[in-house]
C-alpha cells in the first residue's frame, strides 16, 4: 500500500490517527540500487606447437546487485598448458587458476525488502535533525538505517590446480595419474557503528559499537589413478577396460571473534582489542571460536565397455567407494552399473526404411551412493555443554555431543532407465524419450531417536526410502530449411512422481518428517509433513471452511464440523496440496533469416500448489498497524482474525514464461584481422503467465521445501543485455 | 632437455600408480573441535567438568528460559498463568489454548520437547555414571569419598529428573543405561515411585551440606528437599500417605543439619532479596541453577515474561521478550490489594520510562499511545471494558506480569547475575505445615500456622500484619492453597500442588471449564515417542 492507501485507512477509522508519522516514503524505490550496470570483461589468448600448447585468460568483473550495498568485484586468471612427448605417448596438462573477489553483503537481504512492504509507508527514513527514524512496531526496522550504519564484507581467494600425466605403455594401455589442489579462503569483516539501532544507549550495548571477523579455509586434495585398455578384436568386437583408485581428503577450518564497547566509530573493526567490553562486564561478552572438520572419500573403480559391429553396445562398471563419515564396519559400499544398447537402425532389416534415419534403444540399472551428511556422526564424542561453577571458579562442561551411529552407511540409489532415441525425415526430426524409476534406499537423515534409551532426541541413521519416477521426452525438428531462412524448434517435457515408501528399520521408526517451520507471529507449524506412503512436497494443515459473520476463521474438524482455530488439534490436519511440479515444458525457437538470428525461449512448470505466505502474513487487515498488502483491503477483506495456515494460502502454481529473447546479426569480413563478430541483444525473463496472484510462480521445486513462496520480497528483474562477440 | 623433464615424467607417472595401486585405504576419522573420552577425564577439573553437564541441560526443561519443558506445561495447563493470543500474536498452532483448555493430545509438540529434553538429561547423568564408574579416579587425587559424592549427587539428580517426568505422564520407562535396552517399556506410575524412592533414600545421605562452595549443586539439602517432595505427593501418587516421613525431611533441613549458603538455610528478609540478582548465596536457597552472566551463561527469563521493545525500557534493561506469559485476571485477584507481593512481583498499571513519569507507548493495539497493564485478557481496544475475556481475545497489555526476578539495571554491577532457585526454604515451611494439617484431618496446628506465618509476614506492613496473619481457625487446607500460589507464583510449582489438592480437572478459573476427567492428570505419551519405540504403552484416555 502507498501511504496514500494507508492514510485512507487511517481515515476510515481503521487504523489509529497517531500512525500517520507525516511523510510519504517509498521504501522499495530507496532500496533498489538504480546504477546496477555490470560488467564483465575477458581475454584469452592460446597458441602453441604441434607437441606443446597454452590458453591464459584474465577476466575482471563488477557486478552490482539490483539492492543497495549489494556486488562483488572480483578478477582472476587461468592458465592451461598441455605438452606431448615420447611420440605422442606421454602428454602432461597442467591448470591453474585463481579469482580474487571482494563482495559487499551488506544489502540486498529478503529481511530489507519486507521492510519495504511491511513497514509504515507514513514514517520517514529521517528525523529532521538528520538521524534515522526508528518505527519501534512489531518486525520493524529502517534498512536504510541499517545499510548505512553497518559493513558487512567478504574477501575471498580461490585457487585451484591440477596434472593429469597420462602414458601410454603399450599399445591400447593408457596409465593416468590426476592430481588436484584447490583451496578457498575467505575473511569476513561486520560493524555496527554507534549509530546503529541495535546498538542505541538503551541496548545491551550501552551505545557502543559492535565488530566481528571471521576467517574460512577449506582445501582438498585429490588423487586419481587410471589404467586404461582398448583392443579391438576383429572388425567387429570393441573392448575398452578402466580400473582406477582415486582419493580425496577434504577439510574446512575456520575462527571467528567479535568484541563491542567501542567508544569511536573510528577503527571500524581494524581495532578489535580497543573494544571495552573486554573489561566492561555490563556489556554482552566479547566471543570467539574455532572449528576444524576433515573427511576422506576413497574409491576403486573398473569399467567394461563392449561393442559389437556398432549395433550393440555393454556396459559394465564397478565401484567400491570408501567415506570416513561411516561406521567402523559400514565405511565401505559397492556400486555397481551395467546398461546395454542396441542400434536398431543399423540392422540390415532397416537399411530399406528410409524415413527413418536413426532408431537406438537403451537399457541401464545402476546404483550410486550418497555421503552427504555431516562429519563424526558414527563415533562417541564429548563437545562443550555450557559453563557451571566448581567451587566458585566457571569452568566449561562436557557431555555426549550426539547419538553416535556404529552403524551409519551408505545411502544407495537404485536406478532403472529405458530410452528410445531416434531421428526421421533427413534428420529433420530428431528426439529421444526415456523412462526411469529410482528407488533411494537406506536414506541418510537426522530421525527422532527413542528416548529413551538414547542421549539425544535425533540420530543420524539409514531409514526409510523414496521412490522417484517419471518420464522425460526431448524433441527437436526443423521445420523449415532453405539457402536464407531456418527454423528450430526444441522441445523438452518431463513428468514425475515422488513418494516416500518407507519410514523405519529394525530399529527405528518415525511416523513422519516435517518441514519448513512457518515464521511468526502466530508461530503457524510447520507447512510439510512427510508420512509414509506420501508424496515428497506435501503440504500438511487445516483446512479452510469460510469465515464467520464477525470475519473469524472458520476450519474443518476431522469429523467435518466446523470450528473455530483454537479447537483445532493435529488430529484436524491433513494433506492439503503438493509443492512439487509433476510436469515441465520447454520450447525453443530459432530463427535465423540471412545474418540475422532470433530467439525465442518459453519454459513452463505445472500441476503444483503455491503456498503464499505473503499473502498469509501482510494480507490480512491483523498485520496493522504495519503496512499491508492492498489485497488485505480487497481480496481478504472478509477477513478479521489473526494469521492462520491453511490451504486458503494454497494457490495452483502453473506457470508460462517467456525466459530468453535474443535477436542476433553477424557480420561477416573479407580480412584476417577479425574471424567472426556477433552483434546481439538479449533479454531474459521477459513475461510471466499465470494464473498466480504473487510475485513469481517458479520456486524451489526439489527437495523437501517445495512450492513456498516466502516472505522476502526481493525483487524479479527483467534483464537486457547488449553483447559483442570478436573471433580474432 | 626436454628428454630429461621426460624421463623424469614418467619415472613421476610410474611412482605414482605404484603406490596407489596398493592405495590408502585408510578411513578413520580425526577429531579436532570434540573430544574423544580416551583423552578426556585427566584431572578432577575434567571428571567434574563432565558430572556437571547434566546441570547446565536441567536448566532448559526446569528454567523458564523458553523453551517447552516441564515449566512451560507447570504453569500454562494450572491456575496462575496463561498465554493468551494477542491479536496475531500468540495463536502459536493453539498450543497455549489446549493448556489452557486441557484439550491437549498425544501430538503437542511442545510436549514432544519436553519429552526428549527431559530425557536427554537422563541420557547426560547416565552417560557420565557410566565414564565415571570406569575411571581410575584415585590416580587423577580423587578419594574414594569426593567420588562417592559425585556419584550420589548424579544419581539423586537422576531421580529428581523421574519424579519431575513421572508427575507430567505417570508411566513411563526406567532407563539407567545408555542404549540398553534399546526400547526401554513402559512401567507403571507404582513402580517408577519406588525407584525414585529407592533411589532418594539411598542417596540423599551420601550428599554432603549445601555451603558456599557447592553453590549451584545438588547438596544434602537439595536432596531432602526432593524426598519432602516425593513423601508429600505420595498419597496422591500411590495412595499411601507418607506424612511423617515428609515432615522428617523437612525438619533435617530446617534444622540446618542439611546445610545452607551464608550461614543459612534461614527465611529471606524481604520479598525481593531472594530473587535478586546478587541473590547466588541467597540464604533461603537449597537449590539453585547457578546462572552467571559474567561467567558465561545467562538466565534469561525475557522469552516468556518480558513485553515486546517497548518494556526496556520500563527496566531499563537490555533484553526484551516474546510478550508471552500474563497472569490470569483471578490469580491476580487472589492478593490483597495491601499485599506487598503484589506490588513488588508484578508489573501492572501505568508504566514508565525507568526513574522517569514518562509513560512509555504502546506497539501494537495501543500502538503510540500511553501503555498500562490491566487486570483483564479482553478486546479493550475495541470497546469491550466489561466481559471475562477468552484465551483468543488478549491484546498486548492484557494482564499483569511478571517481575518477581529481578535483573537490574543495563549498568548495574550485577545486571543478570541471578540464580534460578529451584527450591528455597520457604516451600519447606509449606510441606511440613501441609504434612501436619493432613495428619491432622485437615484442620492447622499453632505449629503449621506459625510456620505459614513466617513468609506471610514479609509480604504486609507492621500495621496491616495483625489482620493478615493466619490463626488456626483461618487457615484452611485451601488457604494453604490459596497462599502457596500467592508466595510461588511464577516458581513452577503450581501444576503438582493443584493436581495434589484435586483442583486440577475439577476446579474452574478465568476462561478455564474443568473436564472432570482424572486422566488428564497425566499428559500424553509423545506419539512420535510411541511410533519410535514399540514398548511405550499410551496413558489412559489417549490411546
Amino acid at each position: 500500500m502507498t501511504a496514500a492507501d494507508f492514510r485512507k485507512l487511517i481515515a476510515d477509522g481503521v487504523v489509529a490517527p497517531s500512525q500517520d508519522f507525516g511523510a510519504t516514503t517509498d521504501l522499495y524505490e530507496e532500496l533498489i540500487n538504480k546504477n546496477n550496470l555490470s560488467q564483465y570483461y575477458n581475454f584469452a589468448a592460446s597458441g602453441g606447437t604441434a607437441q606443446t600448447n597454452y590458453r591464459a585468460s584474465l577476466f575482471f568483473n563488477e557486478a552490482n546487485g539490483i539492492a543497495k550495498q549489494n556486488g562483488r568485484e572480483q578478477f582472476g586468471g587461468r592458465v592451461n598448458i598441455n605438452q606431448r612427448g615420447l611420440d605422442d605417448r606421454l602428454s602432461l596438462s597442467v591448470n591453474i587458476a585463481a579469482t580474487m573477489n571482494k563482495a559487499n553483503l551488506l544489502g540486498g537481504g529478503g529481511g530489507d525488502f519486507e521492510q519495504a512492504i511491511q513497514r509504515n509507508p507514513t514514517a520517514p527514513i529521517y528525523n529532521p535533525d538528520g538521524s534515522f527514524f526508528e518505527t519501534q512496531g512489531y518486525n520493524n526496522y529502517n534498512p536504510l538505517s541499517r545499510l548505512a550504519h553497518r559493513i558487512s564484507e567478504r574477501n575471498q581467494q580461490t585457487f585451484s590446480g591440477d596434472a593429469l600425466l597420462s602414458l601410454k605403455l603399450i599399445k591400447g594401455l593408457t596409465a593416468s595419474t590426476f592430481v588436484s589442489y584447490v583451496r578457498d579462503n575467505y575473511n569476513d569483516r561486520y560493524y555496527r557503528s554507534r549509530k546503529d539501532w541495535d546498538q542505541r544507549p538503551n541496548s545491551d550495548y550501552q551505545g557502543m559499537a559492535y565488530a566481528s571477523k571471521s576467517n574460512l579455509v577449506y582445501w582438498s586434495k585429490t588423487l586419481e589413478s587410471t589404467l586404461n585398455y582398448t583392443r579391438d578384436i576383429g572388425t567387429d568386437h570393441t573392448i575398452t577396460a578402466l580400473a582406477g583408485y582415486s582419493y580425496q581428503y577434504e577439510t574446512t577450518e575456520a575462527f571467528n571473534v567479535n568484541n563491542n564497547g567501542f567508544t569511536t566509530d573510528g577503527f571500524l573493526d581494524w581495532n578489535l582489542g580497543a573494544g571495552s567490553a573486554i573489561q566492561n562486564t555490563t556489556l554482552p561478552r566479547p566471543g570467539m571460536g574455532s572449528n576444524k572438520v576433515d573427511n576422506t572419500l576413497i574409491a576403486f573403480f573398473g569399467r567394461v565397455n563392449y561393442s559389437f559391429s556398432d549395433r550393440y553396445f555393454l556396459t559394465a562398471i564397478l565401484r567400491r567407494e570408501g567415506s570416513s563419515r561411516f561406521g567402523a564396519n559400514h565405511k565401505w559400499g559397492n556400486f555397481p552399473a551395467v546398461s546395454a544398447g542396441w542400434v536398431i537402425s543399423e540392422e540390415a532389416f532397416m537399411q530399406d526404411i528410409s524415413l527413418i534415419n536413426q532408431l537406438k534403444l537403451r537399457v541401464g540399472y545402476g546404483v550410486t551412493g550418497n555421503q552427504g551428511i555431516p562429519n563424526y556422526q558414527s563415533i562417541v564424542t564429548l563437545g562443550t555443554g555450557g559453563v557451571y561453577p566448581q567451587n566458585g571458579v566457571y569452568y566449561q562442561t562436557y557431555g555426549p555431543v550426539r547419538n553416535p551411529n556404529p552403524n551409519l552407511r551408505w545411502e544407495q540409489k537404485a536406478e532403472w532407465n529405458f530410452g528410445l532415441d531416434f531421428a526421421i525425415l533427413n534428420n529433420r526430426v530428431s528426439g529421444s524419450i526415456d523412462v526411469y524409476n529410482r528407488t533411494t534406499k537406506d536414506l541418510l537423515y537426522n530421525y527422532n531417536a527413542q528416548q529413551p534409551s538414547f542421549v539425544r532426541d535425533q540420530i543420524y541413521t539409514n531409514v526409510g526410502s523414496i521412490r522417484n519416477s517419471g518420464v522425460e521426452l526431448q524433441l527437436s525438428a526443423i521445420p523449415v530449411q532453405n539457402k536464407n531462412f531456418q527454423w528450430n524448434v526444441d522441445f523438452t517435457g518431463n513428468t514425475q512422481k515422488n513418494k516416500l515408501t518407507q519410514l523405519s528399520n529394525d530399529v527405528f521408526k518415525a511416523n513422519w518428517l516435517e518441514f519448513y517451520g512457518l515464521p511468526s507471529p502466530g508461530a503457524l507449524g510447520n507447512a510439510f509433513r512427510l508420512e509414509e506412503g506420501g508424496a515428497v512436497g506435501n503440504f500438511y494443515g487445516k483446512r479452510f471452511a469460510g469465515f464467520t459473520e464477525d470475519g473469524k476463521w472458520q476450519f474443518y474438524k476431522a469429523d467435518g464440523s466446523k470450528a473455530p482455530a483454537n479447537e483445532m488439534n493435529n488430529d484436524d490436519l491433513v494433506v492439503i496440496g503438493n509443492g512439487v511440479p509433476k510436469l515441465q515444458l520447454a520450447l525453443n525457437n530459432r530463427f535465423t533469416y540471412k545474418n540475422f538470428d532470433l530467439t525465442v525461449f518459453f519454459r513452463g512448470k505445472f500441476m503444483y500448489d503455491i503456498l503464499n505466505t505473503k499473502e498469509l502474513y501482510f494480507g490480512n487487515k491483523n498485520w496493522l498497524p504495519n503496512n499491508l498488502l492492498k489485497s488485505a483491503i480487497t481480496t481478504h477483506n472478509a477477513l478479521n482474525d489473526a494469521p492462520q495456515y491453511s490451504d486458503y494460502y494454497l494457490e495452483k502454481g502453473d506457470f508460462v514464461k517467456l525466459d530468453n529473447l535474443t535477436i542476433g546479426y553477424s557480420f561477416h569480413f573479407n580480412t584476417k584481422l577479425i574471424r567472426n563478430m556477433r552483434l546481439y541483444i538479449t533479454g531474459r525473463n521477459l513475461a510471466t503467465f499465470t494464473g498466480y496472484s504473487g510475485i513469481d510462480p517458479e520456486l524451489q521445486d526439489t527437495g523437501f521445501e517445495t512450492g513456498v513462496d516466502g516472505r522476502g520480497f526481493y525483487p524479479r528483474t527483467k534483464s537486457m543485455a547488449i553483447g559483442l562477440t570478436v573471433g580474432f | 632437455m626436454k628428454k630429461m623433464t621426460f624421463n623424469k615424467g614418467s619415472l613421476l607417472a610410474a611412482i605414482l600408480l605404484v603406490t596407489t595401486i596398493s592405495g590408502c585405504t585408510k578411513l578413520d576419522e580425526t577429531l579436532y573441535s570434540e573430544l574423544n573420552k580416551n583423552n578426556f577425564y585427566n584431572n578432577k577439573v575434567e571428571v567434574m567438568q563432565a558430572a556437571l553437564r547434566p546441570f547446565t541441560h536441567m536448566q532448559a526443561w526446569l528454567a523458564p528460559t523458553g523453551q517447552n519443558g516441564y515449566y512451560y506445561h507447570a504453569e500454562l495447563s494450572a491456575d496462575q498463568l496463561a498465554w493468551p493470543q494477542k491479536g496475531r500474536h500468540g495463536y502459536d498452532g493453539g498450543d497455549h489454548f489446549r493448556q489452557h483448555y486441557h484439550t491437549w493430545t498425544s501430538n503437542e509438540p511442545r510436549m514432544r520437547t519436553a519429552w526428549t529434553l527431559i530425557w536427554t538429561g537422563v541420557g547426560m547423568i547416565n552417560a557420565a555414571l557410566a565414564d565415571l564408574e570406569n575411571l581410575n579416579y584415585q590416580a587423577l587425587g580423587i578419594s574414594v569419598e569426593e567420588m562417592n559424592a559425585i556419584v550420589a549427587e548424579l544419581r539423586v539428580l537422576r531421580a529428581y529428573h523421574y519424579m519431575k517426568m513421572m508427575e507430567l505422564w505417570g508411566n513411563i520407562p526406567i532407563a539407567v543405561v545408555v542404549g540398553e535396552p534399546l526400547n526401554p517399556p513402559t512401567q507403571s506410575r507404582a513402580e517408577v515411585f519406588a525407584f525414585v524412592k529407592e533411589e532418594l533414600e539411598t542417596y540423599v545421605p551420601k550428599l554432603l551440606p549445601y555451603s558456599n562452595e557447592m553453590v549451584g549443586r545438588v547438596s544434602a539439602a537439595a536432596g531432602n528437599a526432593m524426598l519432602a517432595e516425593l513423601y508429600l505427593n505420595a498419597a496422591y501418587f500411590t495412595g499411601t500417605a507418607m506424612w511423617d516421613q515428609t515432615i522428617a525431611a523437612c525438619d533435617k533441613i530446617i534444622s540446618g543439619q542439611s546445610g545452607g549458603l551464608n550461614g543459612g538455610p534461614a527465611l529471606a528478609d524481604n520479598l525481593n532479596e531472594t530473587f535478586s540478582n546478587t541473590n547466588r548465596l541467597a540464604k533461603e536457597a537449597l537449590f539453585q541453577f547457578a546462572f552467571s552472566r559474567k561467567g558465561g551463561f545467562t538466565f534469561g527469563w525475557g522469552g516468556f515474561f518480558m513485553g515486546y521493545d517497548n518494556i526496556r525500557e520500563v527496566l531499563k534493561v537490555g533484553y526484551g521478550g516474546w510478550n508471552a506469559f500474563v497472569v490470569i485476571p483471578t490469580a491476580f485477584d487472589a492478593y490483597a490489594e495491601n499485599d506487598l507481593r503484589k506490588k513488588e512481583w508484578f508489573l501492572f498499571g501505568p508504566q514508565y520510562k525507568y526513574g522517569t513519569t514518562e509513560q512509555i507507548l504502546g506497539t501494537e493495539e495501543y500502538n503510540g499511545q500511553p501503555f498500562a497493564y490491566v487486570n483483564s485478557i479482553r478486546r479493550e481496544s475495541e470497546g469491550d471494558l466489561t466481559s471475562e475475556g477468552s484465551m483468543a481475545e488478549g491484546e498486548e497489555n492484557s494482564g499483569a506480569r511478571f517481575n518477581k526476578y529481578k535483573s537490574g539495571t543495563l549498568d548495574d554491577a550485577n545486571y543478570q547475575e541471578n540464580h534460578y532457585i529451584i527450591y528455597r526454604l520457604t516451600e519447606i515451611y509449606f510441606m511440613k505445615a501441609e504434612a501436619i494439617m493432613r495428619k491432622n484431618g485437615g484442620a492447622a496446628t499453632q505449629e503449621a500456622v506459625d510456620l505459614i506465618n513466617a513468609s506471610r509476614r514479609r509480604a504486609f506492613s507492621e500495621e496491616d500484619w495483625s489482620a493478615a496473619q493466619y490463626t488456626t481457625a483461618s487457615l484452611t487446607l485451601d488457604e494453604l492453597l490459596a497462599e502457596k500460589g500467592r508466595e510461588f507464583i511464577f516458581e513452577g510449582k503450581r501444576r503438582a500442588d493443584i493436581i495434589r489438592f484435586g483442583h486440577f480437572t475439577n476446579g474452574s478459573w478465568w476462561d478455564h471449564q474443568p473436564t472432570g476427567d482424572a486422566r488428564k492428570e497425566i499428559y500424553a505419551i509423545p506419539a512420535t515417542q510411541l511410533a519410535a519405540n514399540p514398548n511405550l504403552v499410551q496413558n489412559p484416555g489417549y490411546e
